[in-house]
């Protein structure tokens, strides 16, 4: 058997290489994590909003997001999208590609974050924004020191779930051509005539591994911090028990 | 008809059974008292093997097995011999009530479906639910859930019914049909160990109590005798916290 | 505005014809997942020391790393694989893209399934199965007629949305060189630049897909937990009491 067969010491190097474009994916993550949430707001507030109108809009817009592959909706926002424009007389070419990508990342993740901001609100007893009224505070007093720390922390486990699921999806980004993470991985295996293709893809297997551990350790951080008095409770029903 | 002698089960190195005797007579209705962690509800379920005791004998109608190497065949054998009532009622929660009562009927004691069916809604008419046959027990009160247990139970024509404090789930305003119910049953001859906190119930329809501390039975005996004249101290001291002068007095 | 409905015309049978292939994908992979799903929720509940650990490894893969990624190293992994074991086969290198399509998206599916399934039979009250000890019933007719139907319906909401996703996630194929509808999609509008029409055409199949689907599954879950969701039973399970005591008289 050649040596050549499969060379495990050459990961690291690998790693280490692959890693320089981790600031790109980290950005376009951010990013779009910021503008996803945005976007989840006003469709969370629409769909709880009392018209059936806006409700119908709010789900129509969830399930549509939902029902459509993230590839696909890059290569419609991304190709599909300027040539509409053009069509209309617009000319979208001077668009920089990463912010076409943090739309659609924002847009494909927008849909499963306003579902879970609809449903933690709405998993929040009435009676805690109903006891903070009584004790004088105005709704939004009630609303940001009552409520909104409460849905947060029946929110958070998901949360974490589709921050790293978003942190996953950018490695799609490759395909419009911007080096993060994948893109840069394609760029090595290029270099190299495809003669390392698996070294360099186990080495960006062992970025992605490692780094989504981070984050789920920061979630549990996070949850532990948020659900303190749930917990507490939770543990003395089952003392009492 | 039902004897048990030397049971012993501990869980972990904690025993809550220390290796005691009980018989049974054929219609018999035996109320299990004590205080709570005395070990009342483990002797019923080590009795339908939901608990393996450790060591001990168990005997019902003739039938005979050793509780420590008792086997899986055996086991299924002497469950049918008993049929047992939980606290929390336990019914199939996606059978109908009708279903709760046949499935057994079927599955196990392979009637026809049809002959199931006419057990099971004459039980059920017993137990006042015949306008329920077709309910999911989730829409059931908890008073009502209970009494179809007790139809479920029945329908196996077991020769022991075990009833595990049958009404301490339930909210007060729905202990009376529940006890009514099994009044009902008791009064039919059936025999049965009924564990209870209801200390007034059990004295109105047990003919025989067994009062249990520590994994042990303290003190047991014909129902009147028992209450009146308690012998031990610490039966003495178990009964004084309830006030049963209302039911004795008559 | 430039909207070329010829193109249309004619790219949209040509992709659609390839949607078998699309939906083939989707359905042995989930075949694939349930299986595997079952199996490793099973052999989590024996708790076999180093089972175990590589079951934790596997599932901690499957979450963390991005499931295109995923595919890439299954096709460079095994045909390594095989060449170790079987030094002169050519064997590993033959392997069609859409086989490792198929194990790449189910056995990651089924590392998730069988969370779901795990939370499913946890779910499930202790005295259910008492309840039916007690009657006399076997393990495996409780298994069968009190336990499964119950877990089922505490996992299919999950085992639904998974699924959708499924569907989607079959377009990663295309990526690595399988006919499915993506590639096919991709491959039409590159020779005329008719990118607008086909990612519209290519969106409206996958939105009609995952419409239908979840159509189904809401259909079945209704069904399957008729039991939570109403209050008696209906149709074929409707009982009703024989009349014969009545005409005898």
């Amino acid at each position: 058997m050649s040596t050549d067969f499969f060379k495990p010491e050459i990961i690291p190097e690998l790693v280490w290489k692959i890693i320089q474009a981790f600031p790109l994916t980290l950005i376009l993550t951010v990013c779009s994590l910021i503008l996803g949430s945005l976007i989840a707001l006003g469709i969370a507030v629409l769909a709880l909003r009392s018209p059936k109108v806006t409700r119908g809009m709010a789900n129509g817009y969830i399930h549509f997001i939902r029902g459509i592959p993230t590839l696909i909706l890059i290569y419609l926002l991304y190709l599909g999208f300027p040539q509409f424009m053009k069509g209309l007389g617009v000319d979208m070419s001077g668009v920089d590609k990463r912010v076409y990508l943090v739309v659609i990342f924002a847009l494909a993740i927008s849909a499963n974050f306003a579902e879970l901001m609809r449903s933690s609100y709405l998993s929040v007893d009435k009676g805690q924004g109903e006891a903070a009224l009584a004790i004088g505070m105005t709704a939004r007093q009630g609303f940001k020191r009552i409520v909104l720390p409460q849905a947060l922390a029946v929110a958070l486990p998901s949360l974490g779930n589709y921050v790293i699921m978003l942190f996953k999806l950018t490695s799609l980004g490759f395909v419009v051509g911007v080096v993060d993470l994948m893109g840069k991985t394609r760029i090595l295996i290029n270099i190299t005539y495809g003669s390392r293709r698996l070294e360099t893809y186990l080495a960006l297997a062992i970025i992605y591994w490692a780094l989504c551990f981070v984050l789920e350790r920061i979630n549990k951080l996070l949850i532990t911090r948020y659900t303190r008095g749930r917990r507490e409770l939770a543990d003395g029903k089952a003392a009492a028990k | 008809m039902l004897t048990i002698t030397g049971i012993k089960k501990s869980f972990g190195k904690t025993p809550v059974l220390r290796g005691l005797d009980l018989s049974v007579d054929k219609g018999d209705v035996v109320a299990v008292i004590g205080p709570s962690g005395s070990g009342k509800t483990t002797l019923l379920r080590c009795i339908n093997f939901l608990e393996r005791a450790d060591e001990g004998r168990l005997t019902i109608c003739g039938q005979s097995v050793d509780l420590k190497t008792v086997t899986k065949k055996e086991i299924y054998r002497m469950r049918r011999k008993t049929a047992m009532v939980f606290q929390n009622y336990c019914l199939f929660n996606n059978k109908t009530v009708l279903e709760n009562v046949t499935e057994a009927l079927i599955i196990v004691h392979k009637k026809s479906k049809s002959e199931a069916g006419d057990i099971a809604v004459s039980m059920l008419r017993k137990v006042g639910l015949e306008d329920k046959l077709n309910a999911y027990p989730a829409f059931l009160s908890g008073g009502q859930q209970q009494r179809v247990g007790i139809a479920r139970a029945m329908a196996q024509c077991p020769d022991v019914i075990l009833l595990d404090e049958p009404t301490s789930a339930l909210d007060p305003e729905l202990v009376g049909e529940t006890l009514s119910v099994i009044r009902h049953v008791a009064k039919s001859g059936i025999t049965m160990i009924i564990v209870t906190h209801e200390m007034q119930f059990a004295a109105e329809i047990a003919n025989k109590i067994v009062f249990m501390d520590d994994g042990g039975i303290v003190e047991q005996g014909a129902s009147r005798d028992f209450f009146l004249s308690p012998k031990e101290d610490r039966t003495i001291a178990f009964l004084a916290r309830f006030n049963l002068g209302n039911y004795y007095s008559i | 505005m430039s909207f070329n409905l010829d193109y249309v015309q004619r790219a949209f049978p040509q992709i659609l014809s390839y949607l078998p292939v699309t939906l083939a994908i989707t359905f042995s992979a989930e075949i694939l997942a349930l299986l595997s799903g079952l199996g490793i929720a099973m052999l989590k509940r024996r708790k076999i020391p180093v089972v175990r650990q590589i079951i934790a490894v596997f599932a901690s893969y499957c979450r963390a790393v991005p499931t295109l990624v995923q595919l890439f190293v299954a096709i460079f992994l095994f045909p390594k694989i095989v060449t170790l074991i079987y030094p002169a086969d050519e064997f590993g290198t033959l392997i069609p893209g859409i086989v490792y399509a198929v194990i790449t998206l189910g056995m990651n599916h089924g590392s998730f399934i069988s969370e779901i399934f795990g939370a499913a039979f946890d779910s499930i009250d202790n005295g259910q199965t008492e309840a039916a000890y007690s009657v006399g019933m076997t393990k495996f007719q409780t298994l069968k007629r009190i336990v499964l139907p119950q877990a089922a319906v505490v996992a299919l909401p999950n085992l639904t949305s998974l699924f959708l996703s499924l569907v989607q996630e079959t377009s990663l194929a295309a990526i690595v060189g399988v006919r499915e509808i993506t590639s096919v999609g991709i491959n039409l509008a590159d020779l005329g630049y008719d990118f607008l029409e086909t990612y519209i055409i290519l969106t409206l199949i996958y939105e009609v897909c995952s419409f239908v689907f979840g159509r189904i599954f809401r259909t079945l879950e209704r069904r399957v937990g008729a039991f939570k969701y109403r209050a008696a039973a209906s149709g074929k399970r409707l009982y009703r009491i024989p009349v014969k005591e009545e005409n005898a008289q």
